[in-house]
């Protein structure tokens, strides 16, 4: 979207008109929708946490300062309400049914195209690491975020996001190599 | 710098300076295993980007976005602060309170402008009560007069009551005799 639109969209939202909030959620809803799935790797939870970012922002839109790129500050919401997903009780689970269904699926995994079958490794990789290093890997590698803006939705220092990423793609490398070797 | 030193950097070689970048360069011209784990992380990093290609999208965009519009524009459960705001700033009620404040005032100036008039009626209504008043006293002196004509006479500041008392004896006995011979 452009620059100047979306601003324009954003003051106008700040007055409380919803039809520019509306066309601020179509143009960004697919963002707030991918991070969240990358994060939960469930639909539902990706639509209720695409939901409560919105609502969020909605309520908060006032706060909006220009030096911040609006798609900052919505993967800022979203991967806030990631993180508090992943330390919740009801994420832990979920991931026990989950982890149950994959093994059920996984002769029809077999079957999928590769394209498929390794974004379900890679995610599924993601799921082993640590909560830090998850988001870096999600934000900067599957999101394709530039650095500085990973560490400003973070809040991290650029080292500590040098560090968490180190860690990230040694695992992932790893586990990589061990697919294709077997 | 040692191997040791170059692996950790090549995992976050995007992430790097350009400075940081040659020495990574230099060095793997000459170390074959620091090139193999170059050459190894950068067709890993090719599998996640490819990933990262893959575009994520929710079930249904117009009905997400809908949900999200529909919790906007749902009217909240007020506070009492909300409502007493609300209260305050409804345009009719200022008018409705204005006017009404306005009858007030007026009513007020009315009165008080009545009570300062009011005075000047109490001043009449005296006036009028001290003439009566003078009058009634007037008529009450001329009938007590009028009793004691017949004595008058008799009144002297020089003498005393017994003096007063034997003088109206005396008239009135002559004024009996005086009846009777008529």
């Amino acid at each position: 979207m452009d620059q100047e639109l979306e601003l324009d969209l954003i003051s106008k939202s700040v007055k409380g008109d919803s039809q520019a909030f509306r066309c601020l959620v179509e143009s960004h809803q697919r963002l707030a929708y991918s991070i969240a799935f990358k994060f939960t790797r469930d639909e539902g939870e990706s639509e209720d946490i695409t939901q409560e970012a919105f609502i969020k922002l909605w309520k908060n839109i006032s706060h909006y300062k220009e030096e911040f790129r609006f798609k900052t500050w919505l993967s800022k919401i979203v991967t806030n309400l990631c993180l508090d997903y992943l330390k919740s009780a009801r994420r832990k689970s979920k991931s026990d049914e989950k982890l149950s269904e994959e093994m059920m699926q996984t002769d029809r995994l077999e079957m999928k195209l590769e394209a498929d079958e390794l974004r379900d490794i890679v995610y599924k990789l993601a799921e082993q690491l640590t909560v830090k290093q998850k988001a870096v890997f999600i934000l900067r590698d599957l999101e394709t975020m530039e650095p500085d803006e990973v560490c400003q939705i973070l809040q991290m220092s650029y080292g500590s996001m040098k560090s968490n990423l180190y860690y990230a793609r040694l695992k992932v490398k790893e586990s990589l190599q061990k697919y294709y070797n077997s | 710098m040692n191997c040791r030193d170059f692996e950790k950097n090549i995992y976050v070689y995007p992430e790097l300076t350009e400075k940081e970048k040659a020495g990574i360069d230099n060095h793997i011209k000459s170390c074959d295993q620091c090139a193999k784990l170059f050459r190894d992380l950068q067709q890993a990093q090719f599998i996640v980007k490819q990933i990262a290609e893959y575009e994520i999208s929710p079930p249904n965009d117009a009905r997400l976005t809908s949900a999200i519009m529909s919790r906007i524009t749902q009217p909240s459960e007020p506070t009492w602060l909300d409502l007493v705001t609300q209260f305050f700033q409804n345009q009719r009620l200022r008018i409705a309170l204005s006017i009404a404040s306005s009858v007030l005032v007026f009513f007020f100036l009315f009165e008080s402008s009545h009570k300062f008039i009011q005075p000047k009626n109490d001043m009449r209504e005296t006036s009028e009560s001290v003439i009566l008043n003078a009058t009634a006293f007037r008529q009450a002196a001329s009938k007590r007069r009028n009793i004691q004509q017949p004595f008058a006479g008799c009144r002297s500041p020089f003498k005393s009551n017994q003096f007063f008392l034997e003088c109206a004896k005396t008239k009135l006995l002559k004024s009996k005799s005086l009846k009777s011979t008529l």
